[in-house]
C-alpha cells in the first residue's frame, strides 16, 4: 500500500514538481506569518516581530531541499537536467550525433526487419484452440544431405494408422489437389480454385464452428450420401457476394454435384494451404477402395495430440503400426518404417529453410554489432573531445559515476534517436520485403504475420539498450578514469588526451571483421544466385506450358483410360497449335534444380544398411519428354518409346552425370541392371539402363557437383501414378497457352484435380522465390554493412585526424611534408586492421561454408574468389574513409593549426 | 522549563497523535506538541516540514489548503488510514519500549 502510495506522488509529483514548489513556498510563508503574529500578540513591534519569526524558522532552503528529497522526484529533476545537458552537447557537436543517430538507426533498422521477417515465419500464432498440439504426420525419408523432405502418406496406410493410434485425439486426411469448382452444371470450363477434400472429423480436430450454417461431422459424411461443402468467408464474400442464399446452394466440384452447408469466419483463414472451401469426404470408401495398394492416393494429415503426449510418442505409436505394415505388405512398405510428427506450424518451413531465416537472423545481429562497434568508437572520440570538461568536473568533485553516467546518457539518448529512426526503417523494410515476397507464394500459411508488434518493439529496445551500453560503457569508464590533474595541466590537446587509443583501433579491427564476414556471405549467395539464375538449361523456360494434374476415379483406375487420356490431350495440343507434349509423374520441382531423389541399387552389390545406398533423382517420364525438354538424342543406347509399357521389360535412362557419378569406371553401364528403392510405395523391379542422355545443364559441371545432377529417368508407363504433369512445347512464349492448357485439361478430366498451369519460367520463379528473396536480402545485407562500415571507419579516422591537428602543426613547422601526414593519418590502426581482414575472411568463409551446407547450396564459387572480391571491396571502402580525413589533415596552415 | 531533544524517530509519531485529534496546519502541529509536552519538547521548523512531506508521500497523511481562524490561508494536514494504522503501532511499540526503559531504570541494584 505504501508502495502504491510513493508511486502515485511520484507520478504527480512529476507532472506537478512546479506546483509543490510553489506549495511549499506558500507554506513556509504561511508558517512565517503564523508566528510572526504571535509574536507581535506577545508585544513585539511588527518588524522585530517578522524579524525574529524568520530567525527561528531557519535555513529556508536547506528545508525546501530536504522536503524535495521526501518527494522522490530528485532523480528524476536531475535526469532532466542531464538530459538537457546531453541535447545541449549533441547541439555543440552535430557531426559525430548525426553520424551516431544514422549508424543506430541502420543497425536497429536492419536487425529488426530481419527480426520481424523471421519471427513472422518462425513464431506467428496459428489462432486455433489447440495448436500446440495439432502436428503433421509423415513418412520420414532420411536421405543423405537431407535432398527430399518428408513423404505423405497413402490412403491404405493413413486407414491403418487413423483404426489403430493410441496417441492422438484425431487424426485427419485430406488433399488440398482438388477438380475444378463451378456454379453451375453447364459452366464452359471448371474455374482453378484451390480447396480442400477433408475426412469427415476435419473441424472437430481443429475445434472450430461456421459463422453460418454449419460444418460437417463423421455423422454427415457417409458412403453414397450427399456431397457437402464449407465456403471459407472470403470465397463466400467473392464468389456469392456474401449472400446467405449460398447456404443450401448446388455447386460442382469436377463433375459432382456438392451442397453448401457452412460458409467459416473470416478468421479462420484459408487453412490449409489456401483453401477456399472444404469438402466431406469420406476416404475409406471414395479413395481406399478399387485400386492395387501401391496405386493409391497420397494424404496430407494432420493430427491431434493427447495432452502430454510427445512428438516422440506419437512417432512411436504409428512406428508400431508400420513396422507391422512393413511385415505384411513388403512390396510396398519395406522402406516406410520411419513416421515424423511435427508441430503443424513449425512444419511449414523445412530444416534448410529454417536455418537459412536463423542465418538470416544472425547476420542482423552482425549489422548491428558493426553499428555497435563503431557507435563505440565515435563515442570514445566523443569522450576524448569532451575530456577537459570532463577533467573539470572531475577536478569540482562530481563522482566517477556521475561522470560514467553522463557519457552513457548521451550514448542512450543518440541511440534511442536511432532506434527510433530504425523502427520505422524496418516497419517500412519488412512491408516491403513481405510485397515482394508474399505474391510470390500460393501456399503461404495465413497465420505469418510479418508486422512490427508490441514484441518486435521490446527487442528492439533491448537492442538499443544493449548497443548503448555496448558502445559507451567503454567509453564511459575511460573518461571517468582520466588522471583530471595531467589533463588540466597539458590544456587537453597532448598526450595526455584521450587519443584514439588501442581500444579505439582494436573495435576498428573488429568492424572490419564483422563486415568482412558479411560481405563473404553476401559475396557467396549473390554469386550462387547469379550462377543459378544464368544456368544455361538445354530446353527454352519460356516455351514450355505446365499444368499439373491428380487423377482419380475411372480415369486413373483403368489403366488404358490413362494412356488415352494422355493421348487424347496430347493430341488436342497439337492440333490447337503445340509443337510436343509430354507427361512426367511428377510435381513442378522436378523442373526446376530439385528433383526428387531416391536411393538405388546397383546388380551385384550389397548394402547392410539401406542408408548405405547411392542416391540419384529419379523422374518418370512419357517417351515425348526427351524432346519437349531439348535434348536431341541419346548419347549412348535409346530413347524411351511407346513399345516400353508395363508389360515389356522394365528399362531406364541415366544421364550423363550418373554415369560420371555412379560408374566412373565403365566405358558404358548400358545394360546395367539397378533398381530404385520404392519409397513412394510403389512397385520397383530390377530395371536396365537402355540409354544414356546428356545433363540438363548445358554447361560442364566441375566434378564435385556432378552426383547432385545424377539423374534416373523411368519410363512413364511402367509407373503409372496419379500425379502428373503435362508439358507442351510451343515455337513461341508459351504464357498466352496457358490457358489453352488448361481449358483442355479440364474438358478432358472435369472430375479430376488440376491447379497449376504455367510456363516453365513462371514455374521456377515461384519455386524459387524464396530462396531468391533471401539471396536478396544477403546483398541488401552487404550494401548496408559496407555503408555503415565506411561511415564509421571516415568517422574515425576523421575525428582522431582532427584531434591531432596541432601536433600535425608541429610537425609540420618542423618540415614534414603532406605525405609524411597522410601516411600518419592513413596508417592508424593499421595493424588492427590487418587483424580485422584476416579474422573476416576465416569467420566469413566458415559462416559461408556453415550456410552452403545447411541450405543444400550447389555450385559454389571457389573461397579465394569469393575472399578476394570481399576484402578488395572492404579494402576500398577502408581506403576512401581513411583517405578524405588523411589529404584534410595534409592541406592544414600550420600557423592556423598551431594557433588552434 | 528545560528544553530537551527529540529522541530519534518520535517526531513522526507526535505528529501523527496531533493529527489523531484532528486536521492540523504545521505551525499549529508545532505548537500543539510544544504544549501537549508542558513546554518541554520544541519542534524545529526545519525538522517538521520535511516529516511531515514524507508522511505524505508513504500516505500517512494528506493535506489541503483551508483558513485559520483568523482567516489566514493555510495548509492542513490529516491523518489517512494507513496514517491511523501506523499511529497504533508506532504507539505500541514505543509503550513497549517505554515499559522496558523505566523497568530497567527502576530495577533495584
Amino acid at each position: 500500500m505504501e508502495t502504491f502510495h510513493r508511486i502515485k506522488n511520484w507520478i504527480a509529483a512529476l507532472f506537478g514538481h512546479l506546483r509543490k514548489n510553489s506549495d511549499l513556498e506558500d507554506e513556509i510563508m504561511s508558517h512565517i506569518e503564523m508566528r510572526t503574529e504571535l509574536n507581535i500578540e506577545a508585544g513585539m513591534a511588527p518588524d522585530l516581530a517578522r524579524k525574529e519569526a524568520m530567525r527561528g524558522f531557519g535555513n529556508a532552503e536547506a528545508l525546501k531541499e530536504d522536503c524535495r528529497d521526501s518527494w522522490g522526484t530528485r532523480v528524476v529533476m536531475d535526469l532532466i537536467r542531464d538530459i538537457g545537458y546531453s541535447l545541449r552537447n549533441m547541439r555543440a557537436t552535430p557531426g559525430s550525433s548525426i553520424l551516431v543517430v544514422l549508424i543506430m538507426a541502420f543497425g536497429i533498422g536492419i536487425s529488426m526487419t530481419m527480426f520481424t521477417f523471421v519471427k513472422g515465419m518462425l513464431w506467428s500464432n496459428m489462432g486455433f484452440p489447440d495448436e500446440d498440439r495439432l502436428i503433421d504426420v509423415k513418412w520420414g525419408i532420411n536421405l543423405k544431405a537431407d535432398r527430399t523432405g518428408p513423404h505423405p502418406i497413402r490412403v491404405d496406410d493413413y486407414l491403418e494408422f487413423e483404426k489403430y493410434h493410441r496417441t492422438l485425439e484425431y487424426l485427419v486426411g485430406f488433399s488440398s489437389y482438388t477438380p475444378g469448382f463451378r456454379l453451375a452444371e453447364n459452366s464452359d470450363y471448371p474455374e482453378k480454385i484451390r480447396g480442400s477434400a477433408v475426412a469427415s472429423n476435419f473441424f472437430n480436430l481443429l475445434g472450430v464452428s461456421a459463422l453460418y450454417g454449419r460444418t460437417f461431422g463423421p455423422e454427415d459424411v457417409v458412403p453414397g450420401g450427399e456431397r457437402l461443402i464449407v465456403l471459407s468467408y472470403e470465397f463466400w464474400q467473392s464468389k456469392f457476394g456474401g449472400e446467405l442464399d449460398a447456404l443450401n446452394a448446388t455447386v460442382y466440384i469436377g463433375a459432382a454435384p456438392c451442397r453448401v452447408i457452412g460458409v467459416m469466419p473470416p478468421e479462420f483463414s484459408t487453412f490449409p494451404l489456401n483453401s477456399n472451401y472444404w469438402r466431406g469426404v469420406d476416404i475409406d470408401t471414395e479413395w481406399g477402395v478399387g485400386q492395387p495398394r501401391q496405386r493409391r492416393a497420397m494424404l496430407s494429415i494432420l493430427g491431434l495430440k493427447k495432452e502430454g503426449v510427445s512428438d516422440e510418442q506419437v512417432e512411436a505409436d504409428l512406428e508400431a503400426i508400420a513396422e507391422r505394415l512393413a511385415e505384411e505388405y513388403p512390396e510396398s512398405n519395406e522402406y516406410l518404417r520411419d513416421v515424423q510428427a511435427q508441430n503443424h506450424g513449425k512444419g511449414q518451413l523445412h530444416g534448410e529453410e529454417r536455418n537459412l531465416l536463423y542465418a538470416l537472423l544472425f547476420c542482423g545481429v552482425l549489422v548491428l554489432l558493426v553499428a555497435c562497434a563503431n557507435v563505440s568508437n565515435l563515442m570514445l572520440v566523443r569522450a576524448a573531445r569532451r575530456s577537459f570538461e570532463l577533467a573539470t568536473r572531475n577536478a569540482l568533485g562530481a563522482s566517477r559515476a556521475h561522470i560514467m553516467y553522463q557519457v552513457i546518457l548521451d550514448s542512450f539518448l543518440l541511440t534511442a534517436i536511432g532506434g527510433i529512426v530504425g523502427l520505422f526503417v524496418a516497419s517500412y523494410g519488412s512491408d516491403y520485403i513481405w510485397s515482394i515476397y508474399a505474391p510470390l507464394d500460393a501456399d503461404l500459411p495465413f497465420w505469418w504475420d510479418v508486422e512490427i508488434d508490441v514484441a518486435t518493439i521490446c527487442v528492439a529496445i533491448g537492442a538499443m539498450i544493449i548497443a548503448a551500453l555496448g558502445g559507451s560503457f567503454v567509453p564511459a569508464l575511460r573518461g571517468a578514469r582520466r588522471n583530471s590533474f595531467a589533463l588540466l595541466r597539458d590544456d587537453s590537446r597532448t598526450s595526455s588526451s584521450l587519443y584514439m587509443g588501442k581500444l579505439s583501433k582494436v573495435l576498428v579491427g573488429l568492424q572490419i571483421t564483422f563486415a568482412l564476414s558479411l560481405t563473404i556471405v553476401a559475396t557467396v549467395m549473390v554469386l550462387v544466385q547469379y550462377a543459378a539464375v544464368s544456368q544455361e538449361k538445354i530446353y527454352d523456360r519460356d516455351k514450355i506450358a505446365l499444368g499439373f494434374l491428380w487423377l482419380s476415379g475411372p480415369l486413373y483406375k483403368e489403366k488404358e483410360s490413362y494412356l488415352s487420356y494422355q493421348r487424347n490431350l496430347r493430341e488436342r495440343m497439337i492440333e490447337k497449335g503445340a509443337e510436343n507434349v509430354c507427361f512426367l509423374a511428377a510435381g513442378s520441382k522436378s523442373l526446376g534444380e530439385v528433383w526428387w531423389w531416391n536411393r538405388f541399387e546397383k546388380a551385384g552389390e550389397s548394402y547392410g544398411d539401406p542408408t548405405a545406398m547411392p542416391e540419384a533423382s529419379v523422374l518418370d517420364v512419357s517417351p515425348e519428354y526427351f524432346d519437349v525438354f531439348g535434348f536431341k538424342r541419346a548419347f549412348a543406347g535409346r530413347l524411351f518409346s511407346h513399345a516400353d509399357t508395363e508389360g515389356s521389360e522394365t528399362v531406364v535412362i541415366v544421364n550423363r552425370a550418373f554415369v560420371e557419378t555412379h560408374f566412373p569406371h565403365r566405358t558404358s553401364p548400358i545394360g546395367e541392371q539397378i533398381r530404385v528403392q520404392p519409397i513412394e510405395g510403389r512397385e520397383s523391379g530390377w530395371a536396365r539402363i537402355v540409354g544414356i542422355v546428356e545433363n540438363y545443364v548445358d554447361k560442364p559441371l566441375p566434378e564435385e557437383s556432378w552426383s547432385d545432377y545424377a539423374v534416373i529417368y523411368r519410363p512413364f508407363a511402367q509407373n503409372l501414378v496419379p500425379w502428373v504433369t503435362a508439358a507442351a512445347k510451343f515455337g513461341e512464349d508459351a504464357r498466352p497457352w496457358t490457358t489453352t492448357l488448361h481449358r483442355e485439361m479440364g474438358k478432358l478430366a472435369p472430375d479430376n484435380a488440376f491447379n497449376q498451369v504455367r510456363s516453365v519460367r513462371d514455374e521456377m520463379a515461384f519455386e524459387e522465390s524464396f530462396n531468391r528473396l533471401i539471396v536478396k536480402l544477403y546483398a541488401f545485407f552487404g550494401v548496408i554493412t559496407f555503408l555503415v562500415a565506411s561511415i564509421g571507419l571516415y568517422a574515425v579516422v576523421s575525428f582522431s585526424a582532427g584531434q591531432r591537428v596541432r601536433e600535425f602543426g608541429v610537425r609540420m613547422a618542423l618540415g614534414a611534408h603532406s605525405k609524411d601526414i597522410i601516411y600518419s593519418v592513413a596508417k592508424t590502426g593499421v595493424v588492427q586492421a590487418l587483424a580485422g581482414l584476416v579474422l573476416g575472411v576465416l569467420v566469413g568463409q566458415m559462416l559461408a561454408q556453415h550456410l552452403s551446407k545447411s541450405m543444400n547450396l550447389v555450385g559454389l564459387p571457389p573461397v579465394w574468389i569469393t575472399s578476394a572480391i570481399a576484402v578488395i571491396l572492404i579494402l576500398t571502402t577502408t581506403a576512401i574513409s581513411m583517405l578524405a580525413p588523411s589529404v584534410k589533415a595534409a592541406r592544414l596552415d600550420p600557423v592556423k593549426a598551431l594557433r588552434s | 522549563m528545560k528544553k530537551i531533544d527529540f529522541p530519534q524517530g518520535t517526531l513522526e509519531m507526535l505528529t501523527l497523535r496531533v493529527l489523531f485529534s484532528g486536521a492540523n496546519h504545521g505551525f499549529g502541529i508545532a505548537q500543539q506538541i510544544h504544549v501537549l509536552s508542558k513546554e518541554v519538547l520544541t519542534v524545529e521548523e526545519g525538522s517538521l516540514y520535511p516529516a511531515l512531506h514524507r508522511m505524505q508521500e508513504r500516505g500517512w497523511i494528506k493535506s489541503e489548503w483551508g483558513r485559520t481562524e483568523n482567516n489566514r490561508r493555510a495548509k492542513y494536514y490529516q491523518l489517512t488510514t494507513i496514517g491511523r494504522k501506523r499511529l497504533g503501532t508506532e504507539q505500541e511499540s514505543w509503550e513497549t519500549l517505554a515499559t522496558a526503559i523505566s523497568d530497567v531504570l527502576g530495577s533495584r541494584p
